[in-house]
């Protein structure tokens, strides 16, 4: 078996005391998709922000083809992250941006060119180089950021939301094309969404997170198959049977995490103020 | 944000921020510190030193005095900025944006430049008198406004008025003005509306407005000096007449430590007025075109507003270009000559270079620690906001002070300054690198902190990032800072005076020798020169105006 492109071991993270993520680990295999699949504010962009670098994790383990990441900054771990809202350079055109990696990877200038034009071609913008990216479209400003996290050729690459701001129809082309792409380059990639119907169409692999912890790995069509958990039955629209659920609910187990046990808990239920008829 | 910055990242941050540190440290701190010490440890072991300040009731006149004419001062301003503010929040009109630039030139004025320009307004030899002589036949100018506290609160009120009227019509502009509406449907005549209702929502931006103009004129200083005339000492110009002439350094010392304390005061209750104040969270309003009797209110606001902001400028001048036998360029012509026994010492033309030179030292010193101060504190993840306004500590100290702190402390190893014409530079820069500070860290707020991290993850060292991706994205705010900046170190008199040897002086130091001396000559000259410095000034502020235009939101 080939060793994990990317193995993340008991990775945490913390501010002011609140613990934004948790025991995270997972493995991303060379050459597959990994989806982390959960809700708005579940900690999916926080891990990526981890791997990258851009946030420190103190003491987890991140291993990147089996070398420890710990104290090597961003710019030198060759992982590639695509923004949310993709955070293009305003003041540089498109070749401008998609180039900006490989002059940092020492690529001479006449070189450059030629892979802007190749990438470029890739993600369907040919002769797109000297367009001002404050003019594009939601979808071209989707691919060029594509094109700029690719150029590099990073060792693993991580999507944040990559089609969360573009419309229904924009979305459902793009997934198809990006997964021809991804597949054609057989880079490792984690994708981040809170669509299921996303994880599952890209995805080898997918992880649920909730509330900063993983609640459930695997296949997508294992978990499809058996959720394991009401909550990701539910997050997944599958419809929840009186609590006899097909899994069974004696494996139910609950985020273990104090802090909701202690504010969900009421010791009566709350009053209202009624409404007083005789007035 | 950069929530958790590596081991590293904190290291580049410290360092970022030692620097400006460092120079607040030793040149505005440890002066201050030289002013406590002079005043408490050197008036001798019984204090004997500062008995005068309570034995004699000069002192205490002149404290009373300047706490009363920057009250004055303020009350007039607040009177004249709130029709401003009105009808430049709620109506649109042809040239609005031109009227509110053209309006807010008096306040980037060097205060020689507005004191120059009132006498040659209002002055015995000013425009006014001069022309009234002339039609009525008179022997001696018929308004004697000169050396009375009428002129002093004139240029006071001219100075500030543009920057209240800004602050008020700010927040005015994005003022629910449903508010009105409802109470005028439960009944209220409009003044009973502005009074009950809109006034007293709008009492944070008028506090604002009023601490800063008060805290300006509190610690006015060259308008002072020069309309004043010797009967109406500030605090500030009695400090300078205590060091430059009597040379009685604890006496100055103990009225600096009460200036600083009266100015910390006010300083803190400018800055929590201005927290209440920020136009966050209230609904815009869309400003209407006048109709009917409105314009009448709109035209006679725009009238007064340009007249009042052009009559000084437009006399100074004429001034500079009318001679004893009508126009000529005579006065711009002898700047260069180096007359013996010349009032300034060098030759006024020498004056303007010297200007220029410590202008552009100003620059190279201030623009980089300005930077680099900003970004700095855009690392910080808690307490930006504090390091922030550490950095604006230069702005609530006044001119005086400084450059008397500077000479009680920097005239001895290893910071021996005093003969050394870089203690100007750094004078200047002092006062200068807050602006920059300021227009860089405005910039840098708004700057999405993805942009530096996707950079990073493209593999660029955060040096380059530095320059590649961020610097190019700051560089219209270090212009704008920039400009701020030398046009401050143009026009700093306060501190110039007190430090300035004969040789160094600037234009304004040469304006004010000029404006003291009798002879059309003189005058003319120092007519000359304040125009010169009020178009250098004037343009760069106008030129920023412009490129800021999209940046200053609603006003």
């Amino acid at each position: 078996m080939s060793e994990a492109a990317l193995s993340l071991r008991d990775v945490g993270f913390s501010v002011d005391g609140s613990e934004l993520v948790t025991g995270i680990s997972f493995d991303v295999t060379q050459g597959a998709t990994t989806a982390i699949l959960g809700p708005s504010g579940c900690g999916k962009t926080t891990l990526l922000r981890l791997i990258a670098g851009i946030e420190n994790p103190g003491a987890s383990t991140i291993l990147l083809s089996g070398h420890d990441l710990a104290g090597t900054p961003t710019h030198k771990r060759g992982i590639g992250l695509m923004f949310q809202d993709f955070a293009l350079f305003p003041h540089m055109d498109v070749a401008g941006n998609v180039a900006f990696g490989l002059r940092h990877a020492g690529v001479p200038k006449r070189e450059r060119g030629a892979r802007v034009a190749a990438i470029l071609a890739l993600v369907g913008l040919d002769g797109y180089e000297s367009r001002s990216v404050e003019n594009l479209s939601g979808g071209e400003r989707q691919r060029v950021a594509l094109a700029r996290t690719l150029a590099p050729n990073p060792s693993v690459l991580m999507l944040d939301e990559p089609l969360g701001s573009l419309d229904r129809v924009l979305r459902e082309r793009l997934l198809v094309e990006l997964r021809e792409i991804l597949g054609r380059l057989a880079v490792p990639t984690i994708f981040v969404t809170h669509d299921q119907g996303e994880a599952f169409a890209i995805a080898d692999h997918v992880v649920v997170m909730n509330e900063g912890r993983i609640v459930l790995t695997g296949t997508p069509q294992g978990i499809f198959e058996d959720p394991r958990t009401e909550f990701v039955a539910r997050f997944l629209g599958l419809m929840v049977l009186g609590g006899k659920h097909p899994s069974a609910i004696g494996q139910l187990k609950t985020p273990s995490d104090p802090r909701r046990s202690c504010s969900c808990v009421r010791s009566k239920p709350p009053s209202w103020p009624r409404l007083d008829r005789k007035s | 944000m950069n929530r958790a910055l590596n081991p590293s990242g904190r290291t580049a941050t410290a360092l970022l921020l030692a620097a400006p540190t460092l120079f607040l440290a030793l040149f505005l701190f440890y002066p201050l510190q030289g002013i406590l010490r002079e005043s408490f440890e050197r008036s001798g072991s019984n204090l004997e030193g500062l008995r005068p300040l309570i034995e004699n009731r000069y002192y205490l006149e002149r404290l009373w005095f300047t706490t009363w004419q920057a009250g004055v001062s303020t009350v007039l301003t607040v009177a004249v900025a709130l029709p401003c503010a009105f009808v430049l929040s709620r109506f649109t009109f042809p040239g609005k944006s031109l009227l509110i630039a053209i309006a807010t030139v008096p306040f980037v004025l060097p205060t020689i430049v507005v004191a120059a320009a009132f006498t040659a307004l209002l002055g015995p030899n000013g425009l006014i008198n001069d022309s009234l002589e002339s039609i009525l036949h008179l022997d001696e100018p018929p308004i004697q406004l000169m050396n009375t506290i009428w002129i002093v609160l004139a240029a006071h009120v001219f100075y500030n008025f543009a920057l209240a009227t800004r602050v008020i019509a700010s927040y005015w502009a994005n003022l629910d003005s449903r508010f009105g509406d409802a109470a005028a449907t439960l009944g209220a005549s409009p003044l009973q509306t502005f009074m009950t209702v809109t006034l007293p929502l709008l009492r944070s931006p008028i506090l604002a407005a009023a601490s800063i103009v008060f805290l300006f004129s509190f610690t006015s200083f060259g308008v002072v000096l020069v309309l004043g005339g010797p009967s109406f000492d500030t605090l500030e110009v009695v400090i300078y007449r205590e060091t430059a002439f009597l040379f009685n350094l604890p006496v100055a010392a103990a009225l600096a430590v009460v200036q600083i304390l009266f100015t910390f005061v006010v300083t803190t209750s400018y800055t929590w007025a201005q927290s209440k104040s920020a136009p966050g969270g209230l609904t815009a309003q869309a400003a209407r075109r006048p109709q009917g009797r409105a314009w009448i209110l709109v035209a006679g606001v725009a009238v007064f507003m340009l007249a009042a902001t052009l009559a000084p400028m437009a006399a100074l001048a004429e001034r500079s270009v009318h001679g004893a036998d009508g126009y000529t360029l005579e006065f711009y012509r002898s700047l260069n000559d180096n007359v013996r026994g010349q009032v300034t010492f060098i030759a006024p033309a020498t004056a303007i270079w010297n200007s220029l030179k410590f202008a552009a030292g100003t620059l190279v010193v201030s623009v980089p620690l300005g930077v680099v101060a900003a970004y700095g504190a855009s690392r910080i993840a808690r307490g930006r906001a504090a390091v922030e306004a550490f950095f604006l500590i230069p702005l609530g100290v006044s001119a005086i002070t400084l450059g008397l702190g500077m000479l009680v402390t920097l005239d001895a190893r290893p910071l021996n300054l005093r003969g050394e014409s870089i203690i100007l530079v750094i004078a200047h820069s002092l006062v200068a690198f807050p602006f920059v500070a300021r227009a860089v860290a405005a910039r840098l707020r708004g700057l999405d902190p993805r942009l530096r991290q996707a950079a990073l993850t493209l593999g660029a060292h955060p040096v380059r990032v530095f320059f590649e991706v961020e610097l190019p994205l700051l560089w219209r705010s270090i212009i704008v800072g920039s400009v701020f900046a030398f046009a401050v170190s143009m026009g700093e008199f306060g501190a110039t005076l007190l430090i300035s040897r004969a040789e160094w002086a600037t234009i304004p130091v040469a304006v004010f020798r000029l404006l003291g001396q009798p002879g059309s000559l003189h005058f003319g000259q120092a007519m000359a020169m304040s125009t010169i410095l009020m178009l250098v000034t004037s343009a760069g502020f106008l030129v920023l105006e412009r490129m800021r235009f999209r940046d200053l939101g609603t006003f």
